[in-house]
């Protein structure tokens, strides 16, 4: 008893400082987004109820409904590409061939990048009159004039999505290569023997054996893909008309342009709710799944 | 009698030397200077100006605070707001009306009053350090004004060698040399990043009766837009933008508009002249030029003037020290160094007749357009907490939608003015 007391004391800095640094913000925020907290008068600051959730959900220029659905379509379409993809990769790297230490570096490459700065590389790539993808696209004979990749608003989600994949298959790739380097080669030995195609082989040992590295990076990307507004905001601003807001977008509009942090927050309150009921059905999902196999 | 003598000339000494060690004994201040506008090259020109600044006031040095360039206001605010040790702000003009209200500054009236130079500051930014606030909260350094930018080389090869002086005469020189089979458009259209800037000193010149005090309304309080001029205006702007303009233009900011009349794409552009630092370094002056603002309906050009300024902290231990340190930032050469960096203008006369960059003849468009009969300066309504929305989203997306074909020119109009509510 004496020892759990003596251990609960060296531990407590860290409880002080997590406390600190984590939990105090995240309240602080909970709070700001139920008050009137806005820089251009901070000293009317003051509690208002849900009054900031209610003007971004009644906000009737900027449709909450619209900003919820391209924050669903951002995450899913981002992550499905990024996850089928980084797979393909990792899968493609497993077995060892010459230089591939160098190929890896290079591959690797944009998740060593900034957000911003991704944004903004990818932004003169798909510019509409100066781009190169439209100057590739036009010499190759494939188009016959300019498309508008970020300023048509039909397109314009797509093209941040595509730009979001390719930052974010390294993720996949380098994960899930560490996992398939840890499936023990005699399980592929046994399934040999016992009749199993590639495909099989890939359904029945390697995906089985990988799927807590599967559940853990979907999980964790899923999260950050939510939290990655940078990529649209130096692509697209989150327009055209709106068309590539997502949740983040908006929050970081509140700060940054309106100053107005009560709103922001409640931004910050929606997505974390969002996030947290995702996990816990997500989490509940997959183990009822690992459940069922057993 | 000789110690009596002694003790005479050690009392002499002593009250003589007296001023020395006061002096020496005088502590060093030291003024805490954030800057806004960050980046590695500016921040460098401005610890140029600092370094000068410590050697001829020895007794002040000068502490440089550089936040990054997305964050910096916000940065400031949060210092400002727990009343953390900053004597100097560099400020933005939409971040003059919180800053105020909040009491994060100031008031400089005294100080200003008490100023032999201040006959050096051009009009405009005396009036702009008075134009929000019931008092003078903080001096600009630099103006921005807007003016039509040409490239006078690509019209010539198009055959235009008249300038549109009125907004008519625009659309049509716009529509002649528009021809997007060959790529050449006419109007570099400002897409993105508050484009409300633009297109309100566009088009309230077809507007009589504007108001000095707010942009969006005539002199008889109605909203600006919903008056036949106005509509006029929303019109022509659709037009220009379907037939003058490259349609990606509809995402495009700064550095892309930049890009549009530097490769000729868009020989024209409306912008500040601080488009003249970025345009510069890739055109020889004979290829482009600036002309006033064409002229609308109204006969009257209404100008708003942009500005970045320095003020000193209300908390500020040392107000009389900062507002030296402003004093020098915007004292003729100082002021004209810092102005090349951007190419904005200058606020001291005296940096005009100092620097040669001033004298090229893009600049002339600006000193025209300030000095003619016909112009009128009017305000961003900045003071208004609802503006940031405005400009950010409301209106960005509104004209987007509008010029994308998705709503009509009333609809446009009822939702900038059902926003405002004028």
């Amino acid at each position: 008893m004496k020892a759990n007391k003596w251990y609960l004391l060296m531990v407590l800095p860290v409880i002080a400082v997590v406390a600190f640094f984590i939990f105090y913000p995240l309240m602080k925020g909970g709070i700001i987004a139920f008050q009137n907290y806005n820089l251009f008068n901070l000293k009317d600051i003051r509690f208002i109820g849900f009054d900031n959730f209610k003007a971004i959900i009644d906000n009737k220029n900027v449709s909450f409904v619209m900003i919820l659905m391209n924050t669903i379509k951002w995450t899913v379409l981002s992550l499905m590409f990024q996850f089928l993809l980084g797979f393909l990769l990792a899968m493609m790297l497993r077995d060892p061939f010459k230089g591939r230490s160098v190929y890896c570096g290079f591959v690797f490459y944009p998740w060593a990048l900034c957000g911003f700065s991704i944004g903004l590389i990818w932004s003169w790539l798909f510019n509409g009159q100066f781009g190169v993808i439209n100057d590739l696209l036009m010499k190759a004979g494939i188009i016959s004039e300019n498309i508008g990749w970020l300023s048509n608003p039909d397109i314009a989600m797509y093209s941040v999505i595509t730009a979001n994949v390719w930052y974010g298959i390294p993720y996949f790739g380098i994960m899930l290569l560490a996992a398939l380097q840890s499936v023990p080669s005699d399980l592929y030995e046994a399934a040999t023997l016992d009749g199993c195609g590639s495909a099989q082989k890939l359904f029945h040992v390697t995906i089985p054996y990988i799927k807590p590295t599967i559940v853990s990076t979907v999980l964790l990307r899923s999260m950050w893909i939510v939290n990655f507004p940078d990529l649209i905001y130096a692509m697209t601003n989150g327009g055209p008309v709106n068309r590539t807001h997502i949740l983040g977008t908006m929050m970081i509009n509140k700060v940054y342009k309106e100053f107005d942090y009560g709103q922001a927050s409640a931004y910050g309150v929606i997505i974390m709710v969002l996030l947290l009921s995702y996990s816990i059905a997500y989490l509940k999902l997959t183990k009822a799944s690992e459940d069922n196999m057993l | 009698m000789k110690r009596l003598i002694a003790l005479f000339c050690t009392l002499l000494l002593i009250v003589g030397a007296m001023p020395i060690m006061g002096a020496v004994a005088e502590e060093k201040i030291t003024l805490t200077f954030v800057e806004v506008m960050t980046s590695p090259e500016r921040t460098l020109v401005l610890e140029e100006a600092i370094k000068g600044f410590e050697e001829k006031f020895p007794n002040i040095e000068i502490e440089l605070v550089s936040p990054p360039y997305e964050t910096a206001e916000t940065k400031v605010a949060s210092m400002l707001a727990v009343g953390q040790d900053v004597d100097i702000v560099e400020m933005r003009d939409n971040s003059v009306a919180p800053w105020i209200n909040n009491g994060f500054l100031y008031a400089l009236d005294e100080l200003v009053a008490n100023w032999e130079g201040k006959d050096d500051l051009v009009e405009a930014a005396l009036l702009a350090g008075s134009s929000i606030g019931d008092a003078t909260y903080f001096i600009p350094q630099y103006l921005y004004v807007k003016a039509l930018m040409v490239r006078t080389d690509i019209l010539e090869k198009l055959g235009v060698t008249e300038m549109p002086v009125t907004t008519d005469e625009f659309l049509e020189v716009c529509k002649k040399i528009t021809d997007p089979e060959k790529g050449q458009y006419a109007f570099a259209l400002r897409g993105i990043g508050a484009p409300c800037k633009t297109t309100d000193v566009m088009w309230v010149t077809e507007v009589p009766e504007i108001s000095e005090d707010n942009i969006y309304l005539t002199k008889d309080g109605t909203f600006y837009m919903d008056t036949p001029g106005g509509k006029k205006a929303v019109e022509n702007y659709y037009t220009l933008f379907k037939e003058c303009c490259p349609p990606d233009s509809i995402n495009w900011g700064f550095n892309e508009q930049i890009n549009g009349f530097v490769s000729g794409t868009t020989p024209f552009l409306v912008q500040d002249p601080d488009a003249v630092g970025n345009v510069s370094k890739s055109l020889k002056p004979e290829q482009y030029t600036a002309i006033p603002m064409p002229l609308g309906d109204s006969g009257k050009r209404y100008l708003d003037y942009g500005y970045a300024g320095l003020a000193v902290a209300a908390n500020s231990e040392h107000p009389e020290e900062a507002f030296e340190f402003i004093k020098y930032m915007i004292s003729g050469e100082v002021n004209a160094r810092i102005c090349e960096f951007y190419g904005a203008l200058p606020v001291s006369k005296a940096a005009y007749e100092t620097s040669d960059m001033f004298k090229l003849p893009v600049y002339k468009a600006w000193a025209d357009e300030m000095e003619d009969e016909n112009t009128v300066f009017t305000k961003f309504p900045l003071e208004d907490p609802r503006f940031a929305e405005y400009s950010s989203t409301v209106h960005l997306a509104a004209i987007q939608s509008y010029l994308l074909g998705e709503t009509t020119a009333d609809e446009f109009i009822k939702t900038c003015k059902d926003f405002w509510g004028y």
